[in-house]
C-alpha cells in the first residue's frame, strides 16, 4: 500500500494530496492496530455502544420505563432477552438506553474536568511565581484525597442526582489535569515559536490559548480516555450507593443497586448492567492503552 | 531521611487542615440543613433552633471552622448526628474492622501479583502480552460493587462454600474486645473455632477487593520486568554464571519492583473507595460501612471524620512507599 503511493507516478492538485495523506493515516492506524489488536477491539466496542446509544429505539424491544404488573421478574427467556424486575421492566430494554446516560457521563465530566483542570495549569505553568505555587498546592491537597471518598461528599452536599454526581465527579477529577497540562506549558512555553509570537506582540493571553494550549492537546487526550473508565465506574458507583442517578433511571449502576438484594434470587437484574459497564470501560481502557502506546514510544517498546 | 519524613509529616498536618476547610465549606453551602435532620421529621421549630445553636450552627463559618480545629487539637471529632456518641468512639469502633481487610486484600494482591507478572515476563511475545493487557483492562473495568454482587451470588449461592457476608456466623459471640481486630481478639481469647469463622468470613471480602488490584500490579510488574531484564548488569549476572533464578528474584526483580510500588501507594486511595461498596454489599462493619450510613443520613461530623481518617491513611501509605524506595534503590535518598 505505501509502496503505491511511493513509486506511482505522482498526482497532483489538492485533492490528490488529500488522497495521498489520508490514505497514509489509513496505512498507519491498520498498522498500529496489527501491533496492538486490542485497541481495534476497544475502539470496536465503544464504537458499537455508540450505536447501541443511538439506535436504542430501534434496538430496545420494550419501553423501558413501562411498568408491567404480569411480568415480574421474569428470568430471561425468548420474550426478556434479561429477563426483567420487580416492576416487570424489561431488563434489556433498560440497560439498551442506559448506554446513553454512561457515555453521557464520560463526556460531560471529562470536559468539566478538563475546561477546569487545562484553566489553572496553564495559568500556573505560564505565569509561575506565586501564582503557581498557590495553585498547585491547592492541587496537591486534592489530590491527598482518595477521588471518590472526595466525590462522595460533593455529591452528597449537593444532593442526590445525576447531575450532581457528574458535577461532583468533574469537580474531584480537575487536579489531574492540572498538574499535566501545567508540566506541557512549561515545557512548551520555551519553544522558538513562542518566543516568535511574543515578539511580534501578541497578548499574553493570546499566546497561551491559541500558540502553547493547542499543542498540549495530546498528552490531553490520552490522559482523557484513561480517565474516561474511571469517570464511569465511579458515577456508576455513587449511583450504586445512592447517589447518583433516582428512580425511575435506567443508569447502569443504579439498576445494579435496585437488583442487589435480589441476587440470589433473582441474579439477572443486577447481573446484565453491572456486565454493561464492564464492557463500556473495558473498551475505554483499551483504547486509552492503545493511545499512550502510540504518544510515548518509550513505553510502547518495554511491551515486547 | 529522618528529616525528610519529618518534612512530610508537617505536609500532613497542611493536608489535614485543608481537607478539613474544603469539606468545611462544601458543607455549610450544601442545601440540607443538619440541625433539622437531627431534631428529627416534625419537630418544632423552637426546638431546631435550639439545636443549632446547641450545635453552634448559628456562628459564621469561620468561627465553626477555627472551634472544629480547636476541638480536633484534643481529639475531639463532634458528635455523631445519628448516634449521638462522639465521632471518636465511632471511628474506633469500626476502624479495626476495615484495617482488617483493607491489608489482607493489599497482601493477597501482591502474593498473587508479583509472581504473576514475573512469571508472565519470563514468557516475552505479542500473545503473553495481550493476555496480560486484556487482564489489567478487564481488572480495572469491573465495577468493585458488581464484582462482590456476583462473588456472592456465585461462592454463597450457587457453590454454598463461603458466607453471604458479616464478619462472624450468626450467632457467634465476637471476641472479647481488646484490639477490634477479630483474628487476633480471637486467637488471644485461644479460641480456634472462632478464629478460623472469622478467616473464611474475611476471605471473599478481601478476594473481591484485591482483584482489580491483581491485575494493575501483575500488569506493571511485567513491562517493569520486561525493561529491567535487558540491561546490562543482568546480563552481567548471567555472564558471572549466576543460576537464572537467582538472577530473576534476587538481581532483577528487586529493581523492577520500583514503579510497581509506585503504583500500589496510589492504588491505596483507591482500596479505601472500593472497601466502601465492599463493605456495604457483605455487611462488613468497617469504616467504609460507616460512611455509607452517614452519607444517607447527612451525618457530617461523621463523614468528615471518616473522610479525614482515609486520607490520613493514604499519605502515610505513600509515605511507607517513599521510605521503601530507598531501601530498594540505595541511589534514592532524601
Amino acid at each position: 500500500m505505501l509502496t503505491n503511493s511511493i513509486y506511482a507516478a505522482p498526482e497532483t492538485g489538492l485533492r490528490a494530496r488529500v488522497r495521498e495523506r489520508s490514505g497514509e493515516f489509513v496505512e498507519q492506524a491498520r498498522s498500529s492496530f496489527r501491533h496492538n489488536p486490542l485497541g481495534a477491539l476497544g475502539l470496536g466496542i465503544i464504537l458499537a455502544i455508540v450505536l447501541v446509544a443511538v439506535f436504542a429505539p430501534q434496538l430496545a424491544t420494550y419501553d423501558p420505563d413501562k411498568l408491567n404488573r404480569e411480568a415480574r421478574l421474569l428470568p430471561p427467556s425468548a420474550e426478556n432477552w434479561f429477563g426483567t424486575d420487580a416492576s416487570g421492566r424489561d431488563v434489556y430494554s433498560r440497560v439498551v438506553y442506559g448506554s446513553r446516560i454512561s457515555l453521557q457521563v464520560a463526556v460531560v465530566v471529562m470536559l468539566i474536568a478538563t475546561t477546569v483542570g487545562s484553566l489553572l495549569g496553564a495559568v500556573a505553568g505560564f505565569f509561575g511565581g506565586l501564582v503557581d505555587e498557590i495553585l498547585m498546592r491547592i492541587t496537591d491537597v486534592f489530590l491527598a484525597f482518595p477521588a471518590l471518598i472526595l466525590a462522595m461528599a460533593v455529591n452528597a452536599a449537593l444532593g442526590p442526582g445525576i447531575g450532581s454526581a457528574m458535577l461532583a465527579v468533574g469537580f474531584t477529577w480537575w487536579p489531574v489535569y492540572a498538574r499535566l497540562v501545567r508540566s506541557q506549558v512549561m515545557s512548551v512555553r520555551s519553544h522558538p515559536y513562542v518566543e516568535a509570537a511574543i515578539c511580534i506582540g501578541a497578548t499574553r493571553r493570546r499566546v497561551l490559548f491559541r500558540h502553547i494550549l493547542p499543542n498540549c492537546a495530546g498528552p490531553i487526550i490520552v490522559q482523557m480516555t484513561l480517565d474516561a473508565g474511571y469517570v464511569v465506574l465511579t458515577v456508576a458507583g455513587l449511583s450504586f450507593v445512592g447517589l447518583g442517578a433516582q428512580p425511575p433511571s435506567h443508569e447502569w449502576g443504579f439498576m445494579v443497586s435496585q437488583g442487589a438484594n435480589h441476587i440470589l434470587t433473582q441474579w439477572w437484574w443486577s447481573t446484565f448492567p453491572g456486565l454493561a459497564i464492564c464492557v463500556l470501560v473495558v473498551g475505554l481502557n483499551l483504547v486509552g492503552d492503545f493511545l499512550r502506546d502510540g504518544l510515548d514510544p518509550r513505553l510502547s517498546r518495554t511491551v515486547v | 531521611m529522618y528529616l525528610y519524613i519529618l518534612r512530610r509529616l508537617i505536609f500532613l498536618v497542611f493536608v489535614t487542615i485543608g481537607i478539613t476547610a474544603i469539606l468545611f465549606v462544601i458543607m455549610y453551602f450544601l442545601p440540607g440543613d443538619p440541625a433539622r435532620a437531627a431534631a428529627g421529621p416534625g419537630a418544632k421549630p423552637e426546638h431546631v433552633e435550639r439545636i443549632r445553636i446547641r450545635l453552634g450552627l448559628d456562628q459564621p463559618l469561620h468561627i465553626q471552622y477555627l472551634t472544629y480545629m480547636k476541638n480536633l487539637m484534643r481529639g475531639d471529632l463532634g458528635n455523631s448526628i445519628r448516634t449521638r456518641k462522639p465521632v471518636i468512639v465511632e471511628l474506633r469502633t469500626y476502624l479495626p474492622a476495615s484495617l482488617e481487610l483493607v491489608p489482607t486484600a493489599m497482601l493477597f494482591s501482591v502474593l498473587v501479583a508479583v509472581p504473576l507478572g514475573v512469571l508472565s515476563a519470563l514468557r516475552p511475545g505479542r500473545a503473553a502480552d495481550a493476555t496480560s493487557r486484556l487482564f489489567a483492562a478487564l481488572g480495572m473495568g469491573m465495577p468493585v460493587f458488581w464484582v462482590a454482587l456476583m462473588a456472592q451470588f456465585i461462592f454463597y449461592g450457587k457453590l454454598d462454600i463461603l458466607p453471604f457476608g458479616g464478619r462472624l456466623s450468626t450467632g457467634a459471640v465476637p471476641p472479647e474486645h481488646v484490639t477490634g481486630f477479630y483474628l487476633i481478639d480471637s486467637l488471644l481469647a485461644g479460641d480456634l473455632a472462632l478464629f478460623k469463622d472469622a478467616v473464611i468470613h474475611l476471605s471473599l471480602p478481601a478476594l473481591v477487593l484485591a482483584l482489580p488490584e491483581v491485575a494493575v500490579i501483575s500488569r506493571l510488574t511485567r513491562s517493569s520486568m520486561l525493561d529491567v531484564l535487558t540491561l546490562d548488569y543482568v546480563r552481567t549476572a548471567r555472564a558471572k554464571g549466576l543460576r537464572e533464578w537467582r538472577v530473576i528474584v534476587v538481581h532483577a526483580l528487586k529493581n523492577a519492583l520500583l514503579a510497581p510500588l509506585t503504583l500500589m501507594g496510589m492504588q491505596v486511595g483507591w482500596l479505601l473507595a472500593g472497601s466502601l461498596f465492599v463493605e456495604s454489599v457483605f455487611s462488613w462493619g468497617g469504616i467504609g460501612f460507616l460512611a455509607y450510613h452517614a452519607i444517607y443520613k447527612r451525618d457530617f461530623p461523621v463523614l468528615m471524620g471518616v473522610t479525614m481518617v482515609m486520607c490520613i491513611v493514604f499519605v502515610l501509605a505513600n509515605l511507607v512507599v517513599d521510605i521503601l524506595y530507598s531501601y530498594l534503590d540505595p541511589r534514592i535518598s532524601y
